[in-house]
Parts: C-alpha cells; sequence; structure tokens
C-alpha cells in the first residue's frame, strides 16, 4: 500500500513539478474558482429567480473534468514525450497496479478543486450546506471523481495514439462538460446526446449530491453513486484493455516512441 | 513604408498557414466555437431569438475572436522562441513589432471565421431568427472591434513575453476577461465595486455595442459613448504595445536573454 501512495505521489509531483508554487495557486486554485464564478453567473442571470443551487452543484463537480482530461489524459503521453514510457513498459512491475496508482492521487487533487469551487459557491452565492448529511455529500464527490479519473484514463490511453493530442483533449473536455447536465437539465438534449449523457459517469453523482443538498430521499442518491461508481470502474477497466491493446500493437509495429 | 506594408502580408500570410498547422489553433477556431454555441444554447434554449442571438451568439463569437487572436497571438513570441526562430526575426532588416503585427493580423482573419461559424451554428442549427436594427452601425462596431483586438493582442503578446510563464498565465486570462466583458450575461449582474474594471476591456464595448445594434438603439448617447471608450482603451492598447515591445527591445539587447527558455 505504501508502494502504491509513493508511486501516485511521484507522479503527481511529476505532473505539476513544473509548476512553481505561484503558478500552482493560479493554475489550481484561482483558475478553477474564476471558471465557477463564470459558470454560476451565466446560470444566475438565465434561471434569475429560481433556486440555482443544482446548477452550483453540478458546476462545482465539473471542475473535475480538468484534472479527469488535462491530469489523466495527459500522463500516458507525457511519460512518452519525457521518454520514460518504455521504461514503464519494460519493468517488471504490474501494469493495472501502477496505472492505478499513478492515476489516484488525481481523485485527491480533483476533489480539492471541488471543494474550493463549493468554498467559491458557498462565499459568492450563498450556497447553503445546513443540515445536509456532509459524509454522504463527501461520498458523492469521490463517486464523480473516480468516475472522473476513469473516464480520464480511457481518455489518456486513445491519446497514445492520437497526433492532434490537444484538440482530441480539449473537445473531451468540452463534450464532458455539455453532456454533464452541469447547468442545464438533461432532458433538454435530444435523445441520441441524452443516451450519451447517461455514459458519462460523474452525471449521477451530481445529481445525487443534488439530491443530499436537497435533503431528499438518501437512498436513490446512494444508489445513483453506486451506479456511478461501477461505470467509473468500468471506464478504468477500459482505459487500461486500451492501454494493453496499444502497447501490444507498440511492441509488435516497433512504434512505442513514435507519435 | 512600403517595405513594411509587404512584410506586414507576408507575415499575416505565413502566420495563417502556422497557425492553422497547428490542433490547438484548429480548436479554438473551429471545434471550440461550435461546442460552445451548442452548450450555451442549452442553457438559453427557453429564450427568445433575440437573447440567443445577444448571448449565445454574440457570446461565442467574442469569446472565440478574444480566444483566437489574444490567447494565441499571447503565444506567438513563445512559441518563435521554442522553435529557435525569434533571434532571426528580432533581428531582421524590419522591425520586430512591425512582423508581429502582421502575425496577429492573420490570426485576426482566422478569427473572424471562429465568429461566422458560432453565427452560423445559432442561425442554420438552431434556427434563431437574426434580425439587425441597424446593421450598418452593427458593422462599424465590429470593425472598431476587431481593430481593438487586434492592438489588445499586441500588447498582450508583449507583455506576455516579458514572462516565462506565458503559458500557465494564457491559460489563466479567460475567465476573468469573459466575466468581465459580460459575454455571456449583461455587465449589471457584476458587483459594484467589479463593474469599473469591465470598462478597461474592449470586449466589454463590442458587445454592448452589438447588442445595442441587433436589439436597437434607444438613446444614442450611450451608443456614442460605448464607441468613444471603446477608441479611448484601443489608445491605451495601442500604447501599452509600442511601450512593451520597446521594454523587450531594451531587455534583449541588455540582459541577452531573448532565446531563453
Amino acid at each position: 500500500m505504501r508502494r502504491f501512495f509513493r508511486m501516485s505521489q511521484i507522479s503527481f509531483k511529476a505532473l505539476v513539478g513544473v509548476m512553481d508554487p505561484k503558478m500552482y495557486v493560479l493554475y489550481k486554485i484561482i483558475n478553477p474558482a474564476l471558471q465557477m464564478v463564470f459558470y454560476t453567473l451565466v446560470v444566475r442571470f438565465v434561471y434569475k429567480s429560481q433556486d440555482i443551487t443544482p446548477w452550483i452543484l453540478g458546476n462545482a463537480f465539473m471542475l473535475c473534468a480538468n484534472n479527469a482530461v488535462f491530469a489523466v489524459g495527459r500522463m500516458l503521453r507525457s511519460d512518452r514525450d519525457q521518454g520514460t514510457l518504455q521504461l514503464i513498459v519494460a519493468s517488471p512491475i504490474n501494469k493495472l497496479y501502477a496505472y492505478l496508482a499513478r492515476a489516484s492521487f488525481n481523485i485527491f487533487d480533483a476533489s480539492f478543486t471541488v471543494i474550493i469551487g463549493l468554498i467559491v459557491g458557498i462565499v459568492f452565492f450563498d450556497l447553503d450546506f445546513t443540515g445536509t448529511n456532509l459524509p454522504l455529500f463527501a461520498l458523492s464527490i469521490i463517486t464523480a471523481m473516480v468516475g472522473g479519473i476513469g473516464i480520464g484514463m480511457v481518455i489518456g490511453s486513445i491519446a497514445l495514439v492520437i497526433s492532434e493530442i490537444h484538440l482530441f483533449l480539449n473537445v473531451a473536455n468540452m463534450v464532458i462538460y455539455l453532456l454533464s447536465g452541469a447547468s442545464f437539465s438533461r432532458e433538454k438534449l435530444p435523445a441520441y446526446l441524452h443516451l450519451l449523457s447517461e455514459l458519462i459517469p460523474i452525471t449521477r453523482s451530481i445529481e445525487a449530491s443534488r439530491i443530499i443538498a436537497a435533503k431528499g430521499d438518501l437512498s436513490s442518491a446512494l444508489q445513483l453513486m453506486g451506479t456511478d461508481f461501477a461505470i467509473g470502474m468500468v471506464y478504468m477497466l477500459i482505459g487500461f484493455a486500451l492501454y494493453g491493446y496499444f502497447e501490444y500493437k507498440a511492441r509488435v509495429d516497433a512504434t512505442l516512441e513514435a507519435y | 513604408m512600403r517595405s513594411n506594408v509587404k512584410a506586414i502580408i507576408s507575415s499575416c500570410k505565413l502566420q495563417m498557414k502556422q497557425s492553422f498547422s497547428r490542433s490547438m489553433f484548429k480548436f479554438v477556431v473551429i471545434l471550440s466555437p461550435i461546442i460552445s454555441a451548442i452548450t450555451f444554447y442549452f442553457i438559453y434554449s427557453d429564450k427568445t431569438d433575440e437573447t440567443l442571438i445577444s448571448y449565445v451568439f454574440l457570446g461565442t463569437a467574442i469569446t472565440s475572436m478574444w480566444s483566437s487572436i489574444s490567447f494565441s497571438s499571447a503565444g506567438d513570441i513563445d512559441r518563435e522562441r521554442f522553435m529557435g526562430a525569434l533571434e532571426v526575426i528580432f533581428s531582421a532588416p524590419i522591425q520586430f513589432k512591425i512582423i508581429m503585427l502582421g502575425k496577429v493580423m492573420g490570426n485576426t482573419i482566422l478569427g473572424i471565421a471562429s465568429m461566422l461559424i458560432s453565427l452560423l451554428v445559432v442561425v442554420v442549427l438552431f434556427g434563431a431568427k437574426f434580425t439587425l436594427a441597424h446593421p450598418v452601425l452593427f458593422s462599424i462596431s465590429m470593425l472598431l472591434g476587431i481593430i481593438s483586438f487586434v492592438f489588445i493582442a499586441l500588447m498582450l503578446s508583449g507583455l506576455l513575453a516579458i514572462s516565462r510563464n506565458t503559458r500557465i498565465l494564457m491559460n489563466c486570462i479567460d475567465y476573468p476577461v469573459f466575466i468581465l466583458c459580460g459575454a455571456y450575461f449583461p455587465i449589471d449582474v457584476l458587483p459594484d465595486y467589479i463593474r469599473p474594471l469591465a470598462y478597461v476591456l474592449s470586449p466589454t464595448y463590442i458587445l454592448k455595442l452589438a447588442r445595442m445594434s441587433i436589439s436597437g438603439i434607444t438613446d444614442y448617447s450611450t451608443f456614442y459613448s460605448c464607441i468613444l471608450g471603446l477608441l479611448a482603451v484601443t489608445l491605451v492598447y495601442l500604447t501599452g504595445y509600442l511601450w512593451f515591445y520597446r521594454v523587450i527591445d531594451v531587455k534583449a539587447r541588455k540582459e541577452a536573454t531573448l532565446e531563453v527558455i
């Protein structure tokens, strides 16, 4: 377990180590807070007198998409850019273990970002958690982050074989936001997009957090979180399977370092 | 003068080819306006056509323009430095700031395309009616807006070239600008103490002018004061551009750190 945590920590340090503390604060705290302010102002203007708590929560949760797409999604690609991918492939360690360890620190990092979003909601937009079941609410954040990291792992594996990496990651980020229903009801989406949105793991955790914040039926919230967690795990396995396939192809074609 | 114009045209053409070969620029110019327009359409879906045009089309158009012109231009010096071409451009017989003007103009032409894409999405895909109460004033406003965007981009490119953390800074300036200029909501929703900051940004005036030209001008004095405001901030950007490029010139010669990444 210690080894798992150490790997996770080192991998995370490698991702953010290039930033000095000032830049880290700007990128990981100020920017998400501003993103949160921006979307909340939009929904407050559009929905006017309606209760905008569900949309504040949705946008706070969606701050994790940046972690999922740009941190986890770029993890393997960074390995190749920095020349360490071949060392990982050649290492005797269990690849699934290494893969999960390296992505897992991002769950805490993404949760931290979501908490920043919630603080912005409390301070500037009167988000109220009085009487809310906080442990269950925290659990909804964790399940959303597991789902986010799962989708990030799929994106990360695909990013290994795509040359237009920035285009792919940015489109993925925007599409996840669109389908999440963070700022509007998913019922507004056309049937085919609605179906696609069901496949995004974070959506159910957002709905669960809304139920918990509204002090609604906690068993249905738990059910939603359970489904999201399961979908998140399926995404992780798909991500790992894709990675395994691309690694196999790269070994056969000798294209591991090609991009 | 003639050589400067030739340099601007060549630099502009080359910049368009270079920019369009970058995947990030393709995203900013083509895909981002499409996905943004779709997302904000669903947020505003139960509103009138006029609101859709004012906030979804204009919001997406101006933010896409901002991203394609300011965001891309801001990173151009950094990219040239990374490719090892900065010292060549810098020591060319044509002034560095003239070459950069051509580059920004190249980004501007492509940025206008992103604006048209936003309009097409809202009008063709979602069937919103695009009617202009004052087409001539709308065209004048947009033209002045584009000129202003060119100078804000040049000023930012100079300012961010002085910093070694350009890329991260570039990624962090979007949301403050989108919030302050009222791209997707009127700036009246901002707290009073923040609102004055909105008036140092030209997109604020461009959006106000465009919205007034679309819905009809009830108070011409407000319209003309917005025009004056836009001209005033553009003049400030122009001064900033000339000053920052002078600073870069002096720093590069004095400290010899032009190509240091």
